[in-house]
């Protein structure tokens, strides 16, 4: 008697399986065969054009969702690829969320794209140029002649000394976010966006609004909003930068 | 200067321009009508609003809410405007009749609190009737205006002669444009308000509503001599799909007339027709995709000299009456340098066919150097005209030149700047992306920098000792150049060997001969010559002079007493070398020695 229930539960198991990858092949079937070989390939090569192309394919297609989801994915390898930044920018001023991204000061924008600007890439080149800059100071410095006034090589090395330290502290850091990016992008057509205590809706969410995930245990997430609200979303609904 | 402060205080409100209104669809409801209170946030300025909850109103029960939002961005000039706003419709259910209000409310925009002003309504008792589609209502009669004749009291009969007309702004059009066509109320009775009922259609046109007043605006007209009063209910926009005879949709509806009291009387418009011909099958140009109109074209360009990486903006602006919804984006002709993006379609227009349309391409030069701007052609039907017309754009010169690094930051000055989804970037292949601090001669590069800069600090502090303390450095030369050339010799000394006279000789004329370049066979007298040629101070040969001649009594000397001048030996021989060690190659005046 045991042993037909095994059976029978190990036919449950299968029949369950073979539906649920039916079910995922007719998703990845629906789309174009040449995004599904970006997809896949982008899989294996992580380049910031192939995504951002991936990015513009699906934004073509009305997939709001997975169209920001890989202009982010595109700009967590390359932060100043302006074209997924244009293309990202313009996704969200035209989603029906616009109101949750706060609009920045003219100050803090600029200083936002400056970091974009300084990819991982170039700030690593960067602070190898100062590093070089720092150490030729510093030979400058005690090559220099001692009866001279020595202000002028001070000031240069100080400078140099500054920029590099600065520069290898922000390498540091977008390293870090490169390779922790907790940024999640919804990709159901609308989620309701709950209160983070309580079962209250506050409000519905649409494809393609950005979240940072806080924690993401459990079936709903604890998300935060642009501009700094608090909440759930249902997990299954969000899709994040990072593959696991 | 209390003003100037409270002006002060007040000028971000007054800047920010928000305006938040509220409005009812009317003050006095029916039990069997509905109440619509509009809330209207409006802005130049985004807007983030907090969705308010719906007032509670004594007498009405709340029944929905809706809510939407639009934005609208123009450019004049260089300058750009943009317009924002947000409305939530509640809408209410009255319980019974009686007098109560809509309280104030308030609203969080942009983190900034509004109140809302007050409402009074009145509620009455009505019929159990469902409201029409549209109740247009007389502005008010004005008991004081004599200027113009009554006509109301030249009614014949209870509802006198009221009808609904359809008036065709023409009657003959081409296939695909639109024909407006007006329905007006003729009447020479008093009709309070007239609620449209319905719409009958027929075959062979698709139509949107171009006009509708919201209450009866009378004008005076004559028709077959007669005198009435006419009140436009509704102007529809027809856009044939077919040819031939087409007969325009009938409106239905009940005037509510006054004539000793109240009275409803059914209405339904009276047919017309609209002759709609073929296009002409002769002239086609090419590009033509089924646009008819009365349009006018126009274009701009962002740049004409850009680098490489950066994009352009083409736009094409079409502003007339036409079939807006029957034809699509026309196409930039492909490979000609350019990767040309989707186009993005901003309509301003009313009825979808009147207004203007704009079509913004993103162009992005492929190479260096000088094009010509990519053709874009777009043909159409000129109703008015009778025949076809084409636009082509410009062959506009655009140069390409290497892109300057800022240029990623211009985007800071144009943040709302409107723009087309930027197109593919199309390579090869996709190189997979490596992180170069990841890489290991990234890593040895800093390791050389590291080791290269500590060299040479060594190196630098060494010439920086030699200067601040010369008796410290040639100290520590010479103990270099004792371990190094006086190895032996000080260990002979240590035991109080003999031997310590020929090896430290041997080790002295090493290195004079090292640091001066002697030949290694010259007597004591070429040495002392060779080098009283390379200006060593005199004091210094006499010094070297006075060990030789110690060294050489020394070998002849009894065991016992070699062992007594040995160390005071050793320490001349130590000053010997230190004073060498300071001298500087031709630079004796340097040295220690005075």
């Amino acid at each position: 008697m045991s042993k037909i229930s095994l059976i029978a539960l190990g036919a449950i198991l299968l029949l369950c399986t073979t539906l649920f990858a039916q079910s995922e092949l007719k998703v990845e079937s629906s789309l174009p065969d040449s995004l599904q070989r970006a997809i896949t390939l982008a899989a294996k090569s992580h380049n910031a054009d192939l995504l951002y192309n991936i990015g513009v394919d699906f934004f073509s297609m009305g997939e709001r969702g997975m169209a920001n989801l890989y202009f982010l994915k595109a700009l967590n390898i390359n932060s100043a690829h302006k074209f997924a930044r244009a293309n990202l920018d313009t996704s969200i001023r035209l989603g029906l969320d616009a109101r949750h991204y706060p609009e920045h000061l003219f100050l803090v924008r600029a200083l936002m794209q400056t970091l974009d600007f300084f990819s991982v890439n170039r700030l690593a080149l960067l602070s190898l140029f100062l590093l070089l800059g720092a150490a030729l100071s510093l030979i400058w410095l005690l090559q220099y002649d001692p009866e001279k006034e020595r202000a002028l090589p001070i000031l240069v090395l100080a400078l140099f000394a500054l920029l590099a330290l600065a520069s290898f502290t922000a390498l540091g850091i977008k390293s870090y976010q490169q390779k922790h990016n907790s940024l999640a992008v919804l990709i159901s057509s609308s989620s309701p966006f709950y209160a983070p205590q309580g079962n209250s809706a506050l409000w519905e969410l649409h494809s393609g609004m950005i979240v940072k995930v806080l924690n993401d245990r459990g079936k709903y997430w604890l998300v935060r909003l642009p501009d700094g609200q608090t909440g759930r979303l249902q997990g299954d609904h969000l899709q994040k930068v990072l593959d696991q | 200067m209390r003003h100037l402060c409270l002006i002060i205080m007040l000028l971000p409100i007054i800047l920010s321009s928000i305006n938040v209104d509220v409005s009812v669809n009317k003050y006095t409801v029916s039990t069997a009508d509905q109440l619509e209170l509009t809330l209207k946030i409006s802005g130049s300025e985004h807007l983030r609003v907090s969705e308010p909850a719906p007032p509670q109103i004594s007498l009405f029960s709340f029944r929905n809410l809706t809510s939407s939002s639009s934005s609208s961005v123009a450019y004049s000039g260089t300058k750009l405007s943009a317009q924002y706003s947000h409305t939530y419709r509640f809408i209410y259910f009255p319980k019974k009749p009686g007098t109560t209000k809509v309280p104030s409310f308030s609203v969080t925009v942009n983190n900034r609190s509004y109140r809302t002003r007050e409402i009074p309504l009145t509620v009455i008792q009505g019929q159990n009737k469902q409201p029409g589609q549209n109740t247009p209502s007389v502005p008010g009669y004005n008991p004081f205006s004599f200027s113009e004749p009554d006509y109301w009291e030249d009614s014949s009969g209870l509802n006198g002669d009221t009808r609904l007309l359809a008036v065709p702004e023409t009657q003959t059009v081409y296939r695909g444009f639109p024909a407006i066509v007006s329905y007006y109320l003729y009447t020479d009775s008093m009709v309070r308000s007239f609620n449209l009922e319905d719409e009958k259609d027929f075959r062979g046109y698709g139509k949107s509503t171009y006009e509708q007043p919201s209450m009866l605006n009378y004008e005076n007209v004559k028709q077959n001599g007669k005198s009435y009063k006419r009140a436009l209910i509704k102007r529809l926009a027809i856009i044939p799909n077919t040819q031939g005879s087409l007969q325009a949709p009938v409106l239905e509806g009940i005037a509510r007339m006054f004539s000793y009291g109240y009275s409803d009387l059914q209405l339904s418009s009276q047919p017309a027709t609209i002759s709609v011909r073929p296009l002409p099958q002769e002239g086609i140009p090419m590009g033509f995709s089924g646009a008819v109109g009365n349009f006018q074209l126009s274009h701009s360009l962002s740049k004409r000299e850009l680098g490489l990486g950066e994009a352009l903006t083409f736009t094409l602006k079409i502003q007339g009456r036409g079939n807006f919804n029957q034809f699509g984006a026309p196409q930039f002709e492909s490979g000609k340098g350019f990767q040309v993006s989707a186009p993005m379609v901003i309509d301003n227009l009313s009825a979808g066919i009147e207004g203007t349309r704009t079509y913004y391409y993103t162009l992005i030069p492929q190479s260096k150097g000088e094009f010509s701007l990519p053709e874009l052609k777009f043909a159409w039907f000129a109703h008015d005209q009778k025949r076809y017309q084409s636009y082509r754009s410009p062959n506009d010169k655009i140069m390409v030149s290497s892109t300057p690094v800022l240029s990623y930051l211009n985007r800071l000055w144009e943040p709302r700047n409107l723009r087309s989804i930027y197109p593919k970037l199309m390579h090869k292949n996709y190189p997979d992306y490596k992180a170069l601090a990841s890489q290991t001669w990234y890593w040895l590069l800093i390791i050389t920098i590291g080791a290269g800069t500590a060299v040479a600090v060594f190196f630098a502090m060494e010439r920086k000792l030699k200067y601040r303390n010369p008796e410290s450095y040639s100290q520590k030369k010479a103990d270099k150049i004792l371990k190094r050339y006086m190895k032996q010799a000080l260990a002979a000394s240590r035991e109080l060997s003999e031997d310590f006279y020929p090896l430290s000789e041997k080790a002295l004329f090493d290195y004079l001969a090292a640091k001066y370049k002697l030949a290694r066979h010259l007597s004591l007298s070429e040495v002392l010559a060779a080098l009283h040629r390379e200006d060593i101070p005199q004091i210094l040969l006499d010094e070297l002079q006075d060990f030789l001649n110690r060294s050489t009594a020394a070998r002849f000397k009894p065991k016992d007493d070699r062992a007594i001048t040995l160390s005071t030996d050793v320490e001349i021989l130590k000053r010997v070398v230190q004073n060498f060690a300071a001298l500087q190659k031709n630079h004796p005046e340097r040295g220690k020695h005075e």
